[in-house]
């Protein structure tokens, strides 16, 4: 699958590529919000994966663009969250048209598996 | 209310005190006033009385001399030589009776006629120079008698021999034809001075020089004692203003006095004190007013300090209260309507230091969030790194055995130091009442069973023997569910940590029929020493150091626990005896009214 990591922790993002790079995914990333945004735009992608937590423009303002610009139908959008998300707002967030949540710290192996859920 | 409500009843009781002594020192002016008025009253009572007595002394005496005259102008009532005649008047039934030995009859008419004239009961005698009651009254008042024809002498008291009681006398002289002098002679008896002395309240009086009583009001002569005749012989002897007081029975008896012309008598008035004021009326309701008044404005007091004070002290409670608040995160400026300086700077002293910690708490708050996340950002690369180092179908190559355990542990440490975070991240929330609940209704043994079976797995590797007690199926409350669970499964694992293999946990949960469910987690395992319980609550607390290595407790497990309960209105303790178990309970109301912890 083509899959887009927008993160800033570049080690993160370093850590994806290795992850599913090397389980047959073509993966590539960008470090803010708004360049994912660009990207989006230009490419289509299978799957997103979204850091809610980032600094200047968040996870939530790209989700809010994604809508505003009717992109969110666009791709899978799997987002990462903290672990003190709660059920209520994971329920808000399906709802905006997220697909899938994995808590960070992540854990490969959980990961792999969502990932391969989406295919 | 405390010192408010000191100063206001110190306030009113100093106030009633006040008036009362005001008004009890008027009154008592007051009272002297009327005790000086009621003396007036009786002094001019006497002064009346003496002048009765003067008077009737003047009438019997313009009569004597009348009747002298009568004798000079018509000898016809001197008829014969020496005469002893005398008529006795009784003026109740005009009867009369003659005790003259041989009178004349026109004599003893004229003598009748005469007493008449006395408005009282007199009896009167002509003894002619040689009778013997001449003789008797001449050589007894020899000095006394008076010389002229027509002059009065006025005898003092003695035993009638007539009429056998105490009379007095009026004596003139008259001249008879040739052969000398006569006695004319009217004697009235004291009786005439009982009537005289009559008196609506105390008592009136005539004593003589040596205080003996002439006649009184109370009409028994004899119920004056000893000692009171004394004491009022010597106000009479001393007294300069006509006035004077004695004690009797243990009361002041007033005495006003007057003496009289005649004899040394003295006609005497006497009251006792109570009986001087008790005849006033005006001036008991006057002692009842000024109780009333006092009364009155001691109560006005009362509530016109307690509205004024309440007006300083209400605002002061109010800041008090206000800087009581548990809730420090959640300081609202205080309003106080008041126009009191003093209080209002306070309150905006009270409001800048509120602000201040508002501000305090903010930071905190932003600082906390901030750390937990910035500590956590570097976690997630490491753990993530370690699966992927794990994994040989990425890695294209596994890892050797002495590599493996090294990457284990990095991501078992790593992962600690996450949930450490996330849990000083829970505690910090639940300190500043930030953590946000998702309440809902639970079917409590539906959860307790989910609880019981879900956890079945971690009971194995220690063979323990997990049971859930729960009866009631019919409990239902209101809470997060997700947040019960983490309280339950934290108390559970940490039952887990004590029982030694093959050990007992016991789960259970019963309606306390007062609004709230009651949750026990009970094991036999190795309790909890005494030292240690006390601080078992307290964060970072823990009872065995060793155990967090196994099992990967932060040591804030029960603290995050006992904020949750707390959070839903509830209580968590325990009851442990060092190698008997430990139980831990628990209660969560029914209906949690809040969505947040606040």
């Amino acid at each position: 699958m083509k899959i887009l990591g927008i993160d800033d922790n570049p080690d993160i993002n370093e850590l994806l590529s290795v992850a599913l790079n090397g389980n047959g995914h073509e993966f590539s990333s960008v470090q803010n919000g708004k360049e994912g945004i660009e990207k989006i735009r230009q490419t289509s992608y299978d799957v997103v994966l979204l850091d809610l937590a980032m600094p200047g423009f968040s996870g939530m303002d790209v989700i809010e663009s994604l809508k505003h610009e009717g992109l969110m139908g666009k791709q899978k959008l799997v987002l990462f969250t903290a672990s003190s998300i709660t059920d209520e707002e994971i329920a808000d967030l399906l709802e905006e048209g997220v697909t899938a949540f994995i808590k960070k710290p992540i854990d490969i192996e959980v990961l792999l598996e969502k990932i391969y859920a989406l295919s | 209310m405390k010192i408010n409500a000191k100063i206001i009843i110190v306030f009113s009781i100093t106030i009633i005190i006040l008036v009362e002594s005001v008004g009890l020192i008027s009154f008592q002016s007051l009272q002297s006033a009327v005790i000086d008025s009621e003396v007036n009253h009786m002094k001019a009572d006497i002064a009346s009385k003496a002048d009765q007595i003067n008077q009737l002394h003047l009438k019997a005496s313009k009569e004597m001399t009348l009747a002298v005259h009568q004798f000079e102008l018509f000898p016809s009532l001197q008829t014969g030589g020496s005469m002893n005649m005398a008529m006795n008047m009784d003026n109740n039934d005009n009867s009369s009776t003659t005790r003259a030995d041989s009178a004349p009859s026109n004599a003893s008419e004229w003598i009748k006629d005469f007493q008449a004239l006395f408005d009282v009961p007199a009896t009167c005698y002509l003894h002619s120079k040689d009778d013997s009651m001449y003789q008797k009254i001449v050589s007894e008042e020899k000095s006394a008698l008076p010389t002229g024809y027509g002059d009065v002498y006025i005898q003092p008291p003695y035993i009638s021999p007539h009429i056998g009681v105490h009379v007095i006398a009026y004596v003139a002289k008259i001249k008879q034809n040739d052969t000398g002098s006569a006695i004319f002679h009217c004697e009235i008896p004291f009786v005439i001075f009982d009537e005289i002395v009559k008196t609506k309240s105390g008592t009136m009086s005539i004593v003589d020089q040596t205080g003996k009583t002439i006649a009184s009001s109370s009409g028994n002569m004899k119920s004056k004692d000893a000692d009171a005749n004394i004491s009022i012989l010597n106000i009479i002897n001393t007294s300069q203003n006509g006035f004077g007081t004695y004690a009797k029975n243990g009361e002041s008896n007033y005495v006003v006095f007057e003496k009289l012309p005649t004899f040394g008598w003295s006609i005497v008035y006497e009251k006792p004190y109570s009986s001087l004021l008790s005849g006033n009326t005006s001036l008991n309701q006057l002692e009842l007013q000024i109780s009333i008044v006092a009364v009155s404005v001691g109560v006005a007091g009362f509530a016109i300090v307690f509205l004024i004070s309440s007006k300083i002290y209400r605002p002061i409670m109010q800041l008090a209260s206000a800087c009581r608040a548990e809730d420090v995160s959640n300081l609202r400026k205080i309003e106080i309507l008041t126009n009191q300086e003093e209080v209002a700077d306070v309150a905006n002293a009270v409001n800048e230091m509120i602000s201040k910690i508002n501000m305090l708490e903010k930071q905190r708050e932003e600082f906390g969030s901030m750390i937990t996340h910035e500590l956590r950002t570097p976690l997630a690369p490491i753990i993530g790194w370690c699966g992927n180092l794990r994994n040989s179908k990425i890695m294209g190559v596994g890892l050797t055995e002495r590599q493996l355990p090294g990457i284990n542990a990095i991501e078992r440490n790593a992962k600690r130091l996450d949930q450490l975070i996330g849990d000083v991240m829970e505690i910090h929330k639940l300190d500043l009442h930030k953590m946000k609940f998702d309440h809902h209704d639970i079917n409590i043994a539906e959860f307790m069973s989910l609880i019981h079976s879900n956890l079945q797995e971690i009971m194995k590797p220690k063979r323990i023997q997990f049971t859930n007690s729960t009866i009631d199926g019919n409990m239902v409350i209101n809470a997060d569910k997700s947040r019960l669970e983490q309280v339950l499964t934290n108390l559970i694992l940490n039952a887990v940590d004590f029982v030694s293999a093959s050990g007992m946990i016991e789960i259970g949960a019963k309606d306390n029929n007062d609004g709230s469910i009651l949750f026990y987690v009970k094991d036999n395992g190795a309790g909890i020493k005494k030292e240690m319980q006390e601080d078992l609550f307290k964060k970072f607390y823990q009872v065995d150091t060793s155990l967090t290595r196994t099992h990967g407790g932060t040591g804030l497990g029960l603290a995050i626990s006992k904020a949750i309960v707390e959070a839903f209105g509830g209580k968590i303790w325990f009851k442990s005896e060092e190698g008997n178990g430990a139980s831990f309970y628990f209660t969560i109301t029914k209906s949690i009214q809040s969505g947040e912890n606040s």
